[in-house]
């Protein structure tokens, strides 16, 4: 009887101890994009915060808030090099969905103020794992490279965090990408912060409120939408001309260029 | 020559190659050890000689993988799986013969394995983003802080005074909020005194605040408010502690406090008992911008002091039970409900003795010990809904009940010069009730303008029943041959105002215009009875009233640009004021204007002018006598009387927070009245007159002086404080009318090790000096000293000891206070220990003096003697 009680003690502690152990994959990710596309006289910084949980996860901008009007946020891209606003009446921001379950990927991103809400291949990257290692933070990385809608990109994953995400879209190798950049070194996103023990709700992983009647488009619909975008812009600009005390001329309307030419 | 059998090579090394190279294909699940597919598991192969990766697949859902190469054959491989949060497992394929392969693979949990390989990147001690800074709580928190107002205390450029108030750069706070939302408006001491900092990940001070999100970019706010950020980010949570202590002599703190995050309701709760001193007087309420406590609306005020001008809030012997129970629910994005609960019940117990000696030509020396009780109770319930009734329209009402009964009782013994000592029995019950309302409709016109109608409605009603019972007054003509006398007072008081306001931004400026209406009432029926015969007696009755009515037209223009902003402001007011027997209608022109200047990046002056119409405090409009102490009748004003007041103020800050964690303000202070009331006193059978009497100009100038240095390597603080102040005050004694100047000056130091070295010391130093000059001739001088020593020393990484010395001079006697502190706090868990010995060498009584344009009083009140606690702090996750 007592050896019978004794099992069943066993029993509940083990399960109790089992449950927990039970490791819960899941983490928050910070990244830092260093743009350097000489629009601006020194590069522009950007945060992005990617929260996952197994096989999901979402990546947000992180603003800089400089002025909250309410109507829109003023935005500080990188201290004293860049000031935009953006329309914060709609709560819409930039965001990255992967889903690796379904092999999907959702993207919120914008053109000038209107935001789009876009379906896209998820891991749609070919990576050539090369044999180049580098210590960067505290963990060892190797070196993979790929091509990805016009330009060439290198990407520094390691093994010791065995998760298949990245920045933006990146993502697919056998290990966290810690850094990639493009060849030109227009575009450097680098992990900074990663945190594997708090824990958040998991409910963040989803397409945010702000989109939820919105229809999604292909990326291709959307390039489509920025080209025209871009051929407005030119037509603005051509027809926009001013005269003030420093003479006259043609203003200049441009959008910001996107890191994926096609 | 040499082309040809390279060409060669290469062609024999391909084909060679070519000859080996079949399609290799390895699949299987991956799974946890409860049989759990493991999905974004990675599955590597690799060559075993040079590590170098062949192929790899990351798992599905379904855990399941498959390898498929067109591998060279390599003689060694390796399979390699990994997960994060699971142990690696990796399979040796060695002169593996065969093409195709199923592998399952079952990995262990590995709990240590996240924190290994998470990166925290440093976070700032303190930040400054714009209007808000923020301190990273951590970074100022040491294991002996159990609520977050001893952690505010540390953060260079916050001040927090003895009654719970915070200042931020001198300013005050005017709310408390929990992640951007506002639990407890104006009552966030229930948080700041009771919320376990380990929960808190940042303190932000946001300046400049605007409540209603519609109003942003239209108004330009002062406001300043501190936001918390919790460390827990999952919406759905109860985190919070609780803390046991106890110890001799019956003596206990017992508190806990719980945050929750349900569903759309966000809450906060706390409830605490304790016979330790933590005496809660003062209750919810907090300090105003001039830094005293709201006046209490009492015509008699018996209540038990301490008089310990440094610790006194701590020290009482007391028994206090309080709670509050703050929810928000948002219903939806527009629409949000804040209800609150706050209860206290605060007993409290003194022994008191008081010598009065008054000076020329009255005389008089009297002697009172008393042993006194109170029990004060506050049951206090808001409501606050906030309707975005369209996109660009807000309505908000805000509803509270208050409701404050009040026991004082006394057994005393009273002399008058020398004579045989009286006992007097002191009883006094008072029933204090409120009831408030606030609505207002915000409506966005546009980007750039809105237009806000509030109204407000409030009523106080006051009971107030005194009762001493006394062979004194035996032989007080005055009093009708009663030896038990009960002095009524009923006061109610009520208060009804509407406005509607235009605002308008334009570029940098903003434009605001008020126009509105306010209706006040106060009424005071007051009588003395004898209390056996139930029968009034002569000369007491009081049926007073007096009436304000004011309508007005506000204007207030300020422009803000980068480096200097300024405001002027215009009120025109038609007033009619109404007592018992006349009435009078008047204009008051009331004018504002300010100016501040950003110097360089963080230092700032500012300056402003104003001046009001002031009325004298509606309590003082009665014409016959109330008695308000054993001895002490007092009677006020008969007719109406206003003045106006001219106040200057200079301010400079000096703010270097993120990089040199520096903070230095300073103001000054200047105001002037062309009136003030002053005080008729004489003694009559035994029996002291106060009378109100209006009379000239009088003066008074204040300044305050804060310097902060935080070191963060070893989280010590620097801190000078220095407050100096001047006022001017006017007594009559007979007929002859003096005019008094009190000087105070109040300065405090501290500088320590913090609390990162294996041993720390502080010191602290306090000095508060009151003088009176009668004309210029000083009459009195008192001072009281502070000195305290603080060791803490680590034992271990677990366990360490503080010891806290402090040694009062007080009115010239000295009083020497040990605390000792033994903390264990494990590396790991949910619990903290600790054992507590007090007041060490047993001090049990302070005495103070004070000196007055009429005489001084001596005064001794008994403190708590020592004890010994065990404590243990639990903290719920």
């Amino acid at each position: 009887m007592y050896c019978f009680f004794n099992q069943i003690i066993f029993c509940i502690i083990f399960l109790l101890v089992a449950n927990l152990l039970h490791a819960q994959s899941q983490g928050i990710l910070s990244y830092k994009l260093t743009l350097d596309d000489k629009l601006t006289h020194a590069p522009r910084i950007q945060k992005y915060k990617m929260y996952f949980i197994k096989n999901k996860s979402i990546e947000f901008i992180i603003p800089r808030v400089v002025e909250d009007t309410g109507e829109y946020i003023k935005i500080n891209e990188h201290e004293a090099y860049r000031t935009f606003l953006v329309r914060t009446s709609n709560k819409r921001n930039h965001f990255v969905l992967k889903d690796l379950g379904h092999n999907q990927l959702t993207c919120g991103k914008n053109i000038e103020f209107t935001y789009y809400l876009i379906g896209d291949t998820l891991f749609n990257f070919k990576w050539n794992i090369t044999t180049e290692r580098q210590q960067i933070l505290k963990y060892n990385c190797i070196k993979a490279t790929t091509k990805f809608r016009g330009r060439d990109y290198e990407a520094w994953f390691t093994e010791d965090i065995p998760i298949p995400y990245g920045p933006w879209k990146f993502g697919g190798l056998p290990g966290l990408i810690i850094k990639v950049n493009d060849i030109e070194n227009v575009y450097t996103f680098e992990l900074f912060e990663a945190d594997f023990e708090t824990k958040f709700d998991s409910n963040i992983i989803s397409i945010p409120e702000a989109y939820k009647n919105d229809e999604i488009i292909t990326h291709t619909q959307f390039i489509n939408i920025h080209a025209k975008k871009v051929r407005d812009l030119e037509a603005i600009s051509r027809a926009s001309h001013h005269t003030d005390a420093n003479g006259s001329g043609f203003t200049i309307h441009k959008t910001a260029p996107l890191i994926e030419k096609f | 020559m040499l082309l040809k059998p390279l060409f060669v090579f290469c062609f024999l090394f391909l084909f060679y190659n070519t000859c080996f190279a079949q399609t290799l294909k390895i699949t299987g699940t991956i799974k946890d050890n409860n049989g759990e597919a493991i999905s974004a598991a990675s599955v590597q192969l690799k060559n075993a000689e040079n590590n170098i990766l062949l192929v790899y697949d990351i798992t599905g859902n379904n855990g399941a993988y498959t390898i498929l190469t067109k591998a060279a054959l390599v003689k060694k491989m390796y399979l390699v799986v990994s997960s994060l949060g699971y142990k690696r497992d990796t399979l040796l394929l060695h002169d593996f013969k065969g093409w195709a392969l199923k592998k399952d693979f079952i990995l262990l949990n590995d709990t240590k394995q996240l924190a290994e390989i998470s990166i925290k990147a440093p976070k700032p001690i303190i930040e400054e983003v714009n209007d808000t800074t923020k301190y990273n709580v951590k970074d100022f928190t040491s294991p002996e802080d159990r609520n977050l107002e001893s952690v505010i205390k540390k953060m260079p450029g916050m001040e927090v005074s003895t009654d719970g108030t915070i200042y931020f750069k001198k300013k005050r706070i005017s709310k408390v909020l929990v992640e951007n939302d506002d639990l407890t408006g104006e009552n966030y001491k229930a948080i700041t005194q009771n919320l376990n900092p380990n929960l808190v990940d940042e303190v932000q001070a946001i300046e400049n605040w605007v409540e209603d999100d519609l109003l942003k970019g239209i108004i330009n706010s002062d406001d300043i408010v501190l936001n918390l950020t919790l460390k827990d980010k999952r919406k759905q949570k109860i985190i919070g502690g609780a803390d046991i202590d106890y110890g001799t002599d019956n003596r206990r703190d017992l508190s806990t406090n719980l945050i929750g995050f349900i569903g759309k309701t966000k809450a906060f709760g706390f409830i605490r008992n304790n016979n330790v001193g933590s005496s809660q007087e003062n209750g919810f309420q907090l300090a105003g911008q001039n830094r005293k406590l709201p006046f209490s609306g009492k015509l008699i005020d018996h209540k038990i002091l301490a008089f310990n001008p440094f610790d006194g809030e701590t020290m009482a012997l007391n028994n206090s039970l309080n709670g509050s129970l703050n929810a928000i629910t948002h219903f939806s994005t527009a629409f949000k409900i804040n209800t609150s609960i706050y209860g206290l019940r605060n007993k409290l117990y003194g022994e008191n003795s008081n010598t009065n000696i008054f000076y020329q030509p009255i005389n008089v020396i009297t002697a009172t010990q008393q042993n006194q009780k109170s029990n004060n109770q506050l049951f206090q319930a808001d409501v606050n809904t906030d309707y975005l009734v369209a996109k660009n329209a807000r309505f908000t009402a805000k509803l509270s009940y208050k409701f404050r009964p009040q026991l004082f009782t006394a057994l005393a013994s009273s002399s008058y010069n020398g004579s045989t000592s009286d006992e007097v029995n002191q009883e006094q019950k008072d029933r204090l009730k409120n009831y408030n309302a606030d609505l207002k409709y915000t409506l966005k016109a546009s980007n750039s303008s809105a237009i806000v109608l509030s109204a407000k409605l409030s009523q106080d009603n006051t009971s107030q029943n005194y009762n001493p019972t006394t062979d004194i007054y035996n032989d007080v003509p005055l009093f009708n041959d009663a030896t038990s006398l009960l002095q009524t007072a009923n006061i109610n008081h009520s208060l009804f105002k509407i406005d509607a306001q235009g605002l308008k931004k334009t570029g940098k400026s903003y434009l605001y215009i008020n126009i509105g209406t306010e209706y006040s009432n106060t009424t005071i029926n007051s009588n003395l009875y004898n209390a056996a015969k139930n029968k009034a007696i002569d000369g007491f009755l009081n049926d007073g009233y007096f009436k304000n009515s004011k309508a007005y037209l506000v204007g207030k223009y300020s422009h803000k640009s980068d480096r200097v902003a300024f405001y002027t402001l215009l009120k025109i007011s038609l007033i009619n004021q109404a007592i018992f027997n006349t009435e009078n209608t008047f204009f008051a022109l009331e004018p504002e204007l300010g100016l501040s200047k950003k110097i360089g990046d963080r230092q700032s002056l500012n300056f402003n002018y104003s001046y009001r119409n002031t009325f004298a405090n509606p309590l003082n409009y009665y014409n016959n006598l109330i008695l308000t102490d054993i001895r002490n009748v007092n009677s006020g004003i008969s007719t109406l009387y206003n003045f106006g007041t001219h106040s200057f103020n200079l301010a400079y800050s000096n703010n270097k927070f993120s990089d040199k964690y520096f903070s230095f303000n300073a103001n000054t202070g200047f105001q002037c009245n062309d009136g003030s009331l002053l005080t008729n006193n004489f003694f009559e059978n035994t029996i002291y007159y106060s009378q109100l009497v209006p009379y000239k100009s009088s003066k008074s100038l204040n300044a305050g002086l804060g310097l902060q240095k935080f070191f963060p390597a070893v989280a010590s603080k620097l801190s000078l404080n220095y407050n100096p102040s001047l006022s001017e005050y006017f007594g009559q004694v007979g007929t002859t009318i003096n005019s008094y100047t009190s000087f105070t000056h109040v300065l405090s130091t501290k500088v320590g090790t913090g609390f990162k070295l294996p041993v720390n010391f502080s010191l602290e130093f306090q000095y508060q000096n009151n003088a009176t000059n009668l004309a210029k001739e000083k009459i009195n001088s008192q001072d009281a000293y502070k000195y305290s020593f603080q060791s803490r020393f680590n034992i271990s990484k677990t366990l360490y000891n503080l010891v806290d010395f402090s040694w009062y001079k007080i009115s010239g006697q000295n009083y020497r206070l040990l605390n000792l502190q033994l903390q264990y706090t494990p590396n790991k868990g949910i619990f903290k220990y600790a054992i507590y010995g007090k007041n060490i060498f047993n001090v049990t009584s302070i005495n103070n003096t004070y000196v007055s344009n009429v005489g001084e009083s001596r005064s001794s009140a008994s403190i708590l003697g020592r004890y010994f606690l065990a404590s243990v702090s639990i903290s719920i996750r």
